[in-house]
């Protein structure tokens, strides 16, 4: 039915999701994920709002769907370089990194126990390290190790290399450069958090207590680096009294000009995290405008319900830190009493924004609009967050979209 | 299958902690045809040595005895022979450990009762997992796919001609799919086809554009894979996916066609504002609605409705009738944008006029805040956040209104000469079944009250994942949503219905379950017309016969095994599903006799969420009771309480089940699995009591993908507490 | 908050602030970062969040009737965190412009001062009224290119009562004199509209209105102090390079100002004649050491202003450069003056650097009401308001 394949670019959810559903369709699907893995960023959350429902649940389903199609194939650490041809004919140049392992790993671990040499998690947002040889998360698809070879201790190579039964490890492996030939592309990339050393007067990196909301999203997680609890990174201790500082980059004309649509329910959601792990726990929440569209304007109401929270409009321009306590003073306005008010708080969360993860980059053949989001094109589709800022339903509302575009390209 | 061939891993770990020896030997004993054991069999070595032996000796079932069916999935498929994944990586020496008092691990040989090592029950356990295996392949039986006789429709039908239908009936009939569309007013393009101008739909989301309804409405009059019905309503929907027969009342005449899947797109209505009277409206002649307001514009009439005097200044009360309990209790997603237009037309209108705009929260998502500062920057649209307490007459025809909490710190008071209410959308499917479903359990889509009457899905990752097969609900009757989502939206919908089609010629489920080729088999000789499996059936895939005998329609069957699991009759199978095969793999296991302290405790858990966390629970190394036997299943209401029997009569000392959570926020994607499993195990209990037994020895509970150490407590806690109980008392009858 | 306030937006207004250069304020959704960031705002009451939303809806009233943009001293941090790029420090600025206007007679001399093309006008209206004096006094048309006939002419004295004036003096007397009674006049009435506004803003009760003597006397010296001092201004975060330099040329201004005072008395009324002696004549150093200081203050401002400019934590309107170069250019003439006797290659071209030198000191005389030089008046007048509203809210 279908005369070339369909390219998709990146695999979080709103990738797998159109390879799936193009697969379903019988069309030959290839996806092309930079990271070691698929999963992107859902796989990095605890829970989904407005549900609390854990998104490895939907990854689950996902990769069985994919299991089950010998029509859909999977390029990881594999970045598009330049996008050419016409409509129905796309020659796509591919850069595929080197993971060092191959299809002989078991995962079985026996490596990692020996290597000494560690890295920074990317997806615990710099709060763990791991091995220099190491699973990415306990969703990973493949289920295969990465090696990080610049990270590996003296002696960790022979070490790793005769603790692998399975000829697993090749240390020799190049980066190599494919060419594929399809007939439409979605364009998935997603999102990346906004750089908030960027925001100089927020401390973030100077200030221990000072954190983004991914990494509340990752110490909330059960496979994260504090096995599920919110906690200081200056002493551990679970924080009693937090604020959370929304607009964070976002809504920004020195940083983010555009809204990013999940930060008022992500805060929402981790005032939850905190009420479920210590009732008496206060949250203040500084806003603008709290955005809940459409159903779940019922979610903030649930946490209003659920969760201590005192909500204060107006944006944080101001946090210093308690060299002693290491607590944090928070200034704002309360525009409604028009008085200036000063909080102390134990932790501060930043609701960072999300930034197109192609922003900056310039891949030929693609068009990125001002902020870095992707423009349609003919037979170049983009969806999820690479379109624009949106939540996981609706990125995949765009995804399925997408799917019965690109099949008329491919026929 | 006949001939059964067993190959037994000795890799990772496997090798280390069992007695491969005696595996092969218990697998023997199973009368199979052969036993192999090799190291790493998933190498392409491991993989080519077992190719030669299915093809040397003709198996037509083998039992891996290696991994979790979850990896390696590619590696271990041999086409058209019977693969069985015996999961002795991380359901055998990945995840049973002795723990020692502070949760160390000990060696293996510790006793854990008299004269009985670890390591023996942990090979009782693997053996136990074999001949499970064995026994599962005897009764296997490769799926045929469902083929109906009658011819499958590959028309869509389309319910509803705005920019949703209209861009679903386009981007089906691209792809050569016959459309059927039906639109209950004389013309097409809904309401958007009412509007003066719409808020651009893409980069830099600042400009006001004509509706592109219209520019939609010429492309479907073109295209003839499309029939239009206008002023035309869809009367009765009978059959099922890929063949169902649509009756279409037109005018007077009313036609039968058939169709194969529907997308549901029959947008939404405006809030009553009669209930408004706080805001004044019906009270004062000018306050009005937004739609009344849009429509007004559109006529370029900018006069007051009072005397017709010309409007100088309007001011729009945001959430009017929303995210309030007394009305809408969401928030319709549009308003904010359309109040902001709204400002616009009347400042392009008159240069001189003053728009105020009094919101709680303005909500411009996304690269929409564009738009926002767009208005921002006219100096004749005056904003503030406030909330409105009274709306009365002012002077001379003009309007007060009273708003609190503002920016400005203190109450102020606006008189304008026009209010316009910001009001809401109610989705069509509210208040009437527009389907008008010929189904047993009747003819709208169910449970919408979660919803607010919208016809959304109830899950995250799939948002078109609802309880009717081959129906998909996309605009503004789908979620409260823009025009830019709706076409995304629509696109969406349409893909699914074509896909459902796909589905259905493959002989495969839709999602979740579009790997199963295999489909519920009635022997209706033995039906006791109980009307259960036509009653539970969480997705309406079961008509009834005049004599309660029910009528399956398997293509709007999700496989779930709802069914099987109530069929007291036990009438209801699969070929790879059975009772049959679950109860000898039950009656397969070995157990210990009575007074040895050896408990034997059997579960039962969803192969999506609880046996996945058992895995990654493997992967850590954490460890669970030895003593339990997992038994995946499709869903915990596939589970007949004829196993549960059978595992008592067994000897069985206790039963666990984990399924998904289920309530308000339920995560089951068969809806009510593991609730009627609950239900059903309530009534177990109480024959359990009848038999002086404790109704704790059967179990449920609830477990989330990621909930690993939940699970390790619970098990444990199981295990003790039965054990306090001591042992099942028909052991060994 | 109990009583409401009738409000309606005020499209003129809106368009006026926005061509004063307040067309940023639009912008503002009103986040309050900048009233969180200001270092000189009061918690009590901060600004410019509030004054942004006035502004908006253009509520010329309660602008003008708030001290705090007089508070405002343009730090420009609010302008540098603006998440809206709606610079309120910029917006601010022309606020007060805009006040000033508002509280004064004669506004066609604020459009003079305060657009580019009321340049030619201001100079003719200076000589205008200077030049005829200029006759009058000199007996007739001097030839301007001998420093003997003017300005030094030794024969030309004018015996009133007992004072005996050189014709120079009596010029600048007759010029300067009325014309800092009319500006002093004028100055007081706004000043004295100012205060009630505030009073009647901030309703303050009967008995704590005080009359002008008991807030001068409680509290001008805390407020001169707190002023010359800057402490406001060194509280500026993003363009703190702006109080030393402001500060130095507050300093000139005042050491001028005692210097003038001190020569029309020695000259004027002891008859003890210039020129003087620079080198040796004490006033003389007081007169050089203004002048230096005023030099130095002013260009450390013109060369600040340009660099935050370039850094867009600042804008720079006509309004603002103009002030700055007029007082560059009567600091400069001044001393051209002095140098002529020592530099006696342009000795002769004295009379017209002279002329240039009293037309552009008129013109900065007439700026203290019309430009956004008042703020030497307005701003004093909230910081005053500031200290007695602190003082009698103890009270109340």
């Amino acid at each position: 039915m279908f005369k070339k394949p369909l390219l998709v670019v990146g695999g979080g959810i709103s990738g797998i999701t159109a390879a799936i559903e193009a697969a379903e369709m019988e069309a030959d699907v290839i996806i092309v994920e930079s990271s070691p893995t698929l999963g992107g960023r859902v796989a990095q959350l605890r829970y989904y709002f407005p549900k609390l429902c854990p998104p490895t649940c939907g990854l689950e389903i996902n990769y069985k769907r994919m299991k089950a199609r010998g029509n859909l194939s999977v390029y990881t650490m594999a970045d598009v370089v330049s996008v050419s041809g016409t409509p129905g004919d796309f020659k796509v140049k591919v850069k595929i990194r080197p993971r060092y392992i191959n299809e002989n790993c078991t995962a079985c671990g026996e490596c990692a126990k020996v290597c000494e040499g560690e890295r920074v998690n990317e997806v615990d947002f710099g709060l763990s390290k791991t091995k220099a040889i190491y699973l990415p998360h306990p969703m990973a698809f493949p289920y295969r190790y990465v090696l990080d070879k610049d990270a590996l201790a003296p002696g960790d190579l022979d070490r790793i290399m005769s603790a692998c039964k399975y000829g697993a490890i090749n240390p020799e492996m190049k980066e190599e450069e494919i060419e594929l030939n399809v007939g439409a592309i979605i364009w998935a990339t997603g999102w990346k958090l906004y750089d908030a050393t960027k925001i100089d007067y927020y401390g973030f990196g100077r200030f221990a207590n000072v954190v983004s909301n991914m990494q509340v999203e990752r110490m909330a997680s059960p496979f994260g680096p504090t096995n599920g609890q919110i906690l200081r990174p200056s002493d551990g201790a679970k924080p009693k009294r937090v604020a959370f500082v929304q607009c964070a980059g976002s809504r920004d004309e020195n940083h983010l000009p555009y809204c990013s649509y999940i930060c008022c329910l992500a805060t929402l959601k981790h005032t939850l995290y905190l009420a479920e792990q210590e009732p008496e726990s206060e949250s203040l929440v500084f806003y603008i405008d709290i955005r809940t569209p459409g159903r779940y304007e019922k979610f903030f109401k649930r946490a209003q319900s659920e969760a201590n929270i005192k909500f204060i409009k107006g944006k944080v321009a101001k946090i210093e830190e308690d060299e002693a306590t290491k607590d944090l003073l928070v200034t704002a306005e309360d525009t409604i009493s028009g008085k200036r008010i000063t909080e102390r708080v134990n932790m501060v969360v930043l609701a960072l924004g999300m930034q197109p993860s192609v922003a900056g980059q310039t891949i030929p053949g693609l068009i990125l609009d001002a902020h870095g989001f992707v423009m349609e094109k003919e037979g170049i589709i983009p969806v999820g967050c690479a379109k624009k800022p949106l939540d996981v339903m609706t990125s995949n509302e765009t995804a399925t979209g997408a799917v019965i575009q690109a099949l008329a390209y491919l026929r | 299958m006949e001939k059964i061939g067993v190959f037994i891993c000795t890799s990772c770990d496997i090798g280390n902690r069992l007695d491969i020896s005696e595996l092969e030997a218990t697998a023997r004993e199973q009368g199979v045809n052969s036993v192999y054991s090799s190291e790493f069999l998933c190498s392409k070595e491991g993989r080519e040595f077992i190719n030669t032996k299915l093809k040397e000796e003709g198996l037509d079932g083998v039992s891996i005895c290696a991994c979790s069916f979850r990896v390696n999935y590619d590696v271990f498929n041999f086409g058209k022979v019977a693969v069985d994944r015996v999961n002795l990586r991380e359901g055998v020496v990945w995840s049973r450990f002795p723990i020692g008092e502070n949760g160390e691990i000990l060696d293996d040989s510790v006793e854990v009762t008299s004269g009985v090592a670890f390591k023996d029950e942990l090979m009782a356990l693997a053996k136990d997992y074999i001949r499970m295996s064995v026994a599962k392949l005897r009764v296997y039986k490769l799926p045929v796919p469902y083929q109906p006789e009658e011819e499958i429709s590959k028309t869509v039908l389309v319910l509803g001609g705005g920019v949703a239908g209209l861009t679903a009936a386009l981007e089906c009939a691209k792809l050569g799919y016959p459309v059927i569309l039906v639109e209950k007013e004389k013309e097409l393009g809904g309401f958007s086809a009412k509007l003066k101008a719409q808020c651009e739909a893409k980069y830099p989301y600042t400009q006001l554009v004509k509706p592109i309804v219209f520019s939609l409405i010429e492309e479907v009059q073109k295209n003839d894979l499309i029939k239009i019905y206008t002023g035309a309503t869809l009367t009765n929907l009978s059959g099922a996916p890929g063949l169902y027969t649509a009756k279409i009342k037109q005018g007077p005449k009313e036609e039968e066609v058939k169709v194969g899947a529907v997308v549901l797109a029959t947008g939404f209505k405006p809030y009553d504002a009669s209930t408004l009277t706080q805001y004044g409206y019906g009270k004062l002649k000018n306050v009005i609605t937004n739609i009344e307001f849009e429509l007004k514009a559109a006529k370029g009439d900018f006069t007051r409705p009072s005397d017709g005097a010309p409007i100088k200044s309007v001011l729009f009360i945001q959430c009017a009738g929303q995210r309030s309990d007394e009305h809408l209790l969401y928030c319709s997603s549009y308003c904010c944008l359309a109040s902001l237009k709204q400002a616009k037309y009347l400042r392009e209108a008159d240069p001189e006029s003053q728009a105020y705009i009094v919101y709680e929260y303005m909500r411009t998502m996304g690269i929409y805040e564009n738009f926002y500062k767009t208005l921002q920057n006219d100096p004749g649209v005056f904003l503030t956040k406030g909330k409105v307490l009274e709306v009365s007459e002012g002077t001379n025809g003009k309007v007060k209104v009273v708003i609190d909490e503002t920016l400005f710190g203190e109450k102020v008071e606006v008189e304008v000469d026009l209010v316009v209410l910001a009001i809401g959308m109610v989705p069509t499917t509210k208040d009437e079944a527009i389907l008008n479903l010929e189904y047993r359990q009747g003819p709208a889509l169910p449970e919408l009250e979660l919803f607010y009457g919208y016809a959304d899905s109830n899950y995250i990752c799939f948002p078109y994942e609802t309880r009717r097969t081959g129906i998909y609900a996309a605009g503004a009757v789908h979620q409260p949503m823009t025009i830019d989502q709706v076409i995304d939206d629509a696109r969406g919908a349409a893909l699914k219905a074509i896909q459902c089609l796909t589905a259905i010629e493959m002989g495969h489920a839709v999602h979740p379950r579009t790997w199963d080729f295999a489909h519920p088999e009635w022997d209706l000789k033995m039906c006791t017309q109980c009307k259960r499996c036509t009653e539970e059936c969480p997705f309406g895939a079961l008509n009834e016969d005049e004599k309660a005998f029910p009528i399956p329609f398997l293509t709007r069957c999700r496989r779930c095994g709802t069914c099987f699991g109530a069929c007291p009759q036990r009438i209801i199978n699969f070929k790879d599903y059975s009772i049959d095969m679950i109860t000898s793999m039950i009656k397969a296991t070995e157990m210990p006799e009575q007074g040895y302290e050896q408990y034997r405790f059997l579960a039962f858990v969803c192969e999506n969420d609880a046996y996945p966390a058992l895995d990654m629970l493997a992967y850590q190394r954490k460890s669970i009771p030895v003593s339990i036997r997992v038994i995946p299943v499709r869903c915990l209401g596939a589970v007949n309480v004829a196993f549960i029997k059978d595992a008592m009569s067994k000897g069985y000392d206790g039963i666990l089940l984990f399924g998904c959570k289920f309530g308000e926020n339920y995560q089951c994607h068969f809806i009510k699995g593991s609730e009627l499993a609950n239900r059903r195990m309530e009534n177990v209990q109480e024959t359990l009591q009848q038999l002086a037994l404790e109704m704790e020895r059967v179990t449920i509970d609830t477990v989330a993908i990621d909930e690993i150490d939940k699970i390790i407590n619970k098990t444990n806690e199981f295990v003790n507490l039965i054990k306090s109980y001591g042992e099942n008392p028909f052991k060994g009858w | 908050m109990g009583n409401i306030e009738k409000l309606s937006g005020n499209l003129e207004a809106v368009k006026t602030i926005c061509n004063y250069g307040g067309d940023t304020a639009k912008k503002c959704y009103q986040c309050a970062t900048c009233s969180s960031v200001c270092p000189l705002a009061p918690d009590e009451a901060p600004f410019p969040r509030k004054q942004m939303l006035y502004a908006q809806w253009g509520l010329q009233g309660k602008l003008l009737n708030d001290p705090s943009i007089w508070l405002c001293h343009q730090c420009g941090d609010c302008t540098k965190y603006c998440p809206r790029d709606a610079r309120p420090g910029d917006v601010l600025a022309s606020l007060r412009l805009l006040a000033t206007r508002e509280l004064l007679p004669f506004k066609f001399l604020h459009t003079l001062y305060n657009n580019l093309w009321g340049l030619p006008f201001l100079l003719l209206i200076a000589l205008l009224i200077i030049l005829p004096v200029l006759f009058l006094t000199f007996q007739g048309i001097p030839n301007f290119s001998d420093p003997t006939v003017f300005p030094y002419n030794p024969e030309l004295h004018y015996k009133i009562l007992f004072l005996d004036l050189p014709a120079r003096v009596v010029m600048n007397d007759i010029v300067f004199l009325s014309l800092a009674i009319f500006i002093v006049a004028i100055m007081v009435n706004a000043v004295g509209k100012l205060w009630q506004n505030y009073l009647d803003y901030y309703q303050i009760p009967q008995a704590y209105r005080y009359g002008a003597i008991t807030i001068l006397k409680n509290y001008l010296i805390p407020a001169l102090k707190e002023i010359l001092a800057h402490t406001r201004f060194e509280k500026c975060g993003a363009n703190s390079w702006r109080a030393n330099p402001h500060k130095m040329l507050l300093f000139a201004f005042v050491i001028l100002f005692i210097t003038t005072g001190t020569v029309f008395f020695l000259a004027d009324v002891l008859g003890m004649h210039t020129p003087w002696n620079p080198f040796t004549h004490p006033v003389k150093w007081m007169g050089n050491i203004g002048g230096i200081l005023l030099l130095y203050g002013i260009i450390g401002l013109i060369t600040g202003r340009n660099r935050a400019v370039l850094e867009n934590s600042l804008k720079t309107s006509y309004s603002d450069s103009f002030l700055l170069w007029l007082i560059l250019l009567v600091g400069l003439t001044g001393f051209l003056i002095e140098l002529g006797r020592i530099f006696t290659f342009y000795y002769n071209y004295t009379g017209y650097i002279y002329v240039a030198h009293i037309v552009l000191v008129f013109m900065l005389f007439l700026a203290i009401p019309y430009s956004k030089f008042s703020h030497l008046v307005f701003r004093t007048t909230a910081v005053i308001f500031d200290f007695y509203y602190k003082d009698i809210q103890k009270k109340i």
